[in-house]
């Protein structure tokens, strides 16, 4: 019998009708009504922004520049391209042409037009390592394997013009092999010369975090925040193949320049100033010296220099910041003109020195002090121009004590650190409360027991040049970007009354004119200075921190200027011969530029 | 008759031809923008396939069904080859080398099993023991397993509706269908639980129940299935216009030239497109279904419904992965998406119904369309002149002299 089954029939077809009704329903709900949770993730999308410097090349936002007070360049940011080969590249033979390129012969092409660029290369490497395609790895067996290279850097350092050239032709030739990422680099034209100060940058590209240049030494980590330029945050749709496109995307933060920093610093004044520490530092048995010049009137400091004497040794440019030592007797003009201030001494003052060794008594404490040059009585000035240490301990242990002693040095602020922004500037550090009172009257009044860096010293003994106010150091004047000015603040505060500063200055004076820095005496400038030699630690070692602080011209001061020489040894060791002559070639050639007008005769 | 034979050649083909060339048309979207040249394969097959359908639809459909098994031993040859020798591509191998030509046994398939099971039911009217439904299960299960094997589980699970729909009109009862459906459940999840690929069960997750998976499966199994969802929802009530779908044009579809072709006609020619193209697979679906019941003779029925049937529940899998429904799968949308075989095995599909359609085991006697289009004809050769003489039916076109078994338990 013939099973005819029509009604069977009729109710697939209706089951199938009914699943396409389903679908048609589903299809409307799509279109018309979306799921709230499709709405939200589209709106969660928003916070998977990417970071980017900017929509086309010339957008991007550079690190900001680094100049110095006549705006030469001592920091710059640029970009240029590599030369990327993926030799595995697809390749397809352009329509229209009967056989396609060789890998080889597409090399080659490429090799031709950095000729034709005027871009050397090396022509035969250039062919091997862009048409090698394998090489070889360790296998997870520990055998060797060949790996297919996706990319290798061929060139770097190629210039936008000639990235543009070459990128159209390879394009016209259908080449896929060749792409030139855009390199952001950061340049330092003044090469060696305040290296150290200037810093160095590192570039960091952490995820979740924007990528740039990061400060890693000297002003390039102190002002990093400011000098960093700012990728922007940008949303936008990706198409299939992972491109990002600009059409519907929007900026949720605009990218940003950094800002660009003028420092209070010299060139012409660093060349000489490293130039001559420079000689100083290999012509004396010695570990390296440092030297900072500072413009007397505002505290701008204008030059920063060091030097090792072993040139293996690591850098050490910025030691003028970031080392303290103790400064031997050019302390001793501040704690005179403290105790002066106090009352505690006069100009008519005499001091019974007796020789060369006088021994201190406290109870049951003692402690004898030596002087290198030996004096019968001298009176303030004397003391000061003589460098006597007995003088000076005197002063310290008899009219002062260790209490007063270190008021006096915290009222000159030498515990506080300068506002300067640098990293590891260092401290002040002062006689340990362990020891005895005796030694911690003694020891400071002629620069022992405490250390501090030259910054320091050459800041709070140009009080004498300002009539005794300390002005705050300053090595950034102001930052600029897009017209946008932000000027350094600058701070003074009165440390000294200005008849004692005068007076110590003309001190000063006659210390070069009489006394431990005639060095100094033959120029046409009258300057005023001090110099100091501390013992090395360990003491008794032979070796010396010789050093000198000058200020010149006495009349109307325009530069304050630190020059010290570390571990000297050997026949020569005193201040005022080691970094004398150092002090005197460069004032001799900078205050002339300067254009300071002779005061004296020679 | 040879009327007739007209009317359901050109509906059957007419249809057919209509949904190859809307997709043909949407292809051609999709390949400009990938800038790939297949649309000129896929015309070649378009042609090959045309011919091909009008040959089959030429031969008797009894003819092909009496070599019926020679069609399936053969096909199952070149299903059985393809472990041995086939071309792997998208981790499966599915695909044969043959003179240059790639060819998917399991496509052909599909047709040699509609014949092969119609040839085997068409005599066959007593299924109440288990034991006689055992030559079914073997030619259900041969191809089945072999096509598991490839892996394509999509296609695998199709023939099971196609040949459950062609036993039940074959006279299976409803208990024996509803006692197969739940076992197939069964095994669905059994399958499901020991049997499925990582990759495949991460498919199944996303589309059932999301919220299993981690957020990077989801990104992985999920990622077309979002873009598909997204480009029909951007597509509106007219669609962004041929070639100017937002998705479409921006390559965030892969597969959209066979797999999810469903989601670029919906975006770029919107929901209007989307009911256009159910029109005509409805259409067509019910052609097919409407020959089935009108044939008088069971081999003829049966391979309309098997045809309907796969014909039908493919596209509503293509159309229900493209939307969500049903797990993300590789399923071609028969005649709209690029693919060779796929598009041949559907041409002969299509011509086989319209072979039994032709036949004169049809009765399309009290079709309201072919009698009217007899009226216009005959109105048009005459002119406005006396009303001409209404065709007397035949035996053989008699509205329904059929014999319908009882509802039941089958005669003996």
């Amino acid at each position: 019998m013939q099973a005819v089954k029509t009604q069977q029939v009729l109710r697939i077809s209706l089951l199938l009708f009914g699943m396409y009704a389903l679908l048609a329903a589903r299809i409307f709900h799509v279109q018309y009504a979306p799921d709230q949770k499709v709405l939200e993730e589209q709106a969660s999308k928003e916070s998977r922004s990417r970071w980017r410097w900017g929509k086309d090349l010339f957008e991007r936002p550079a690190r900001g520049q680094i100049r110095d007070r006549n705006l030469r360049l001592l920091a710059g940011s640029y970009e240029d391209f590599d030369l990327i080969c993926n030799p595995n590249a697809k390749y397809r033979k352009p329509p229209g042409a009967e056989t396609g390129l060789a890998l080889y012969e597409r090399v080659e092409i490429l090799s031709e037009l950095l000729l034709d660029r005027g871009i050397a290369h090396d022509r035969d490497q250039f062919l091997i390592d862009g048409t090698r395609q394998y090489r070889m790895v360790e296998g997870d067996d520990g055998k060797p394997k060949a790996k297919k290279i996706r990319g290798v850097k061929l060139l770097s350092g190629i210039r936008e013009l000639d990235r543009a050239y070459m990128q159209r032709v390879l394009v016209a030739q259908g080449i896929p092999n060749f792409s030139f990422p855009p390199v952001s680099r950061r340049e330092y034209p003044q090469g060696d010369l305040l290296a150290d100060v200037v810093g160095k940058v590192g570039w960091i590209g952490k995820q979740d975090e924007a990528p740039r240049f990061q400060g890693a030494t000297g002003l390039e980590l102190a002002y990093d925040a400011l000098l960093a330029a700012r990728p922007g945050r940008f949303v936008c749709e990706k198409d299939g193949r992972g491109q990002e496109m600009d059409v519907d995307g929007r900026w949720l933060e605009e990218p940003e320049a950094g800002w660009d920093l003028t420092t209070s610093l010299d060139l012409r004044i660093q060349a000489i100033l490293d130039r001559e520490l420079a000689a100083a530092v290999l012509a004396h048995p010695c570990s390296g010296g440092a030297a900072l010049v500072m413009d007397s009137q505002t505290g701008e400091i204008l030059a920063v220099a060091g030097h090792s004497h072993d040139p293996k040794k690591a850098r050490s440019g910025a030691i003028a910041l970031t080392e303290a030592r103790e400064p031997g007797s050019t302390i001793k003009p501040l704690i005179v003109a403290k105790a002066l201030e106090y009352g505690l001494v006069t100009w008519a003052d005499v001091f019974a020195i007796n020789g060369g060794h006088h021994v201190f008594r406290d109870g049951k404490l003692s402690r004898g002090v030596h002087d290198s040059h030996p004096n019968g009585v001298l009176d303030l000035a004397g003391v000061v121009i003589q460098s006597s240490n007995i003088g000076m301990a005197m002063i310290g242990a008899e009219r002062l004590g260790a209490d007063r002693l270190l008021q006096a040095l915290k009222e000159l602020e030498l515990d506080r650190l300068p506002e300067i922004q640098f990293p590891a500037l260092a401290r002040t550090t002062f006689p340990a409360r362990s020891e005895n009172r005796l030694d911690r009257a003694i020891s400071p009044s002629f620069g022992h027991a405490i250390s501090m860096s030259p910054l320091m010293l050459t800041t709070t003994m140009n009080v004498f040049a300002t009539g005794g106010l300390r002005h705050e150091p300053l090595l950034v004047l102001r930052a600029e970007r897009d017209g946008e000015v932000v000027e350094a603040r600058r701070e003074q505060k009165r440390l000294l009354p200005p008849e004692i500063a005068q007076d110590m200055l003309e001190t000063m004076a006659r210390v070069v004119e009489e006394g431990t820095g005639k060095v100094l005496a033959k120029m046409p400038w009258r300057v005023a200075a001090k110099t100091g030699t501390a013992q090395a630690l360990p003491y008794g070692s032979g070796k010396y921190h010789s050093s000198m602080v000058a200020i010149a011209p006495v009349a109307a001061p325009r530069l304050t200027i630190y020059v010290g020489l570390y571990d000297v040894h050997g026949q020569t060791i005193y201040g005022g011969s080691v970094a004398g002559p150092v002090i005197k070639k460069v004032l001799e050639q900078v205050l002339p530029m300067l254009g300071v007008a002779p005061d004296q005769e020679k | 008759m040879i009327g007739r034979f007209r009317l359901s050649s050109l509906i059957f083909f007419g249809l057919a031809l209509g949904l190859a060339l809307f997709g043909y048309w949407t292809q051609t979207s999709v390949f400009e923008v990938t800038g790939d040249v297949s649309h000129r394969t896929q015309g070649k097959w378009l042609v090959i396939s045309l011919v091909a359908g009008i040959a089959v639809a030429m031969i008797p459909y009894r003819f092909l069904l009496r070599r019926a098994y020679l069609v399936y031993a053969a096909a199952l040859g070149l299903l059985a080859l393809v472990p041995v020798i086939g071309v792997s591509r998208n981790f499966s191998r599915r695909w044969l080398e043959l003179g240059g030509i790639s060819v998917q046994p399991s496509e052909l398939m599909k047709i040699a099993f509609i014949l092969a099971l119609a040839r085997m039911l068409q005599h066959k009217s007593d299924f109440g023991r288990w034991r006689k439904l055992l030559p079914v299960a073997i030619l259900l299960g041969a191809p089945v397993l072999l096509i598991f094997a490839q892996p394509d589980l999509s296609t695998a699970v199709l023939f099971v509706p196609t040949g459950l729909a062609m036993l039940y009109v074959a006279g299976a009862e409803r208990r024996h269908v509803l006692r197969i459906l739940l076992g197939g459940l069964i095994g669905a999840v059994l399958i499901f639980s020991f049997l499925l690929a990582p990759y495949q069960r991460e498919r199944v997750l996303s589309t059932f129940m999301r919220s299993k998976l981690t957020e990077s499966e989801q990104k992985r199994e999920g990622f077309q299935l979002e873009q598909a969802i997204r480009s029909i929802g951007i597509g509106g009530l007219a669609g962004q216009g041929w070639g100017q779908g937002t998705q479409n044009r921006l390559n965030m579809l892969p597969y959209r030239h066979n797999d999810f072709i469903f989601a670029v006609i919906a975006e770029e020619r919107g929901f209007l497109g989307a009911l256009l193209l159910f029109g005509l697979i409805l259409a067509l679906m019910m052609a097919i279904f409407r020959t089935a019941r009108l044939s008088r003779e069971t081999g003829g029925r049966l391979l309309c419904v098997g045809t309907g049937t796969l014909f039908g529940c493919q596209s509503l899998v293509h159309v229900g992965v493209n939307i969500g429904l049903v797990p993300t799968t590789g399923m071609t949308l028969p005649f709209v998406s690029a693919g060779g075989t796929s598009l041949l095995t559907f041409s002969i599909a299509v011509a086989l119904a319209s072979s039994v359609a032709r036949s004169r085991e049809v009765s399309f006697a009290g079709s309201p369309l072919a009698e009217q289009l007899a009226r216009l004809r005959a109105l048009g050769a005459t002119g406005p002149g006396p009303e001409p003489e209404r065709p007397r039916p035949t035996a053989l076109q008699a509205p329904r002299p059929m014999v319908e078994s009882s509802p039941g338990r089958p005669t003996r």
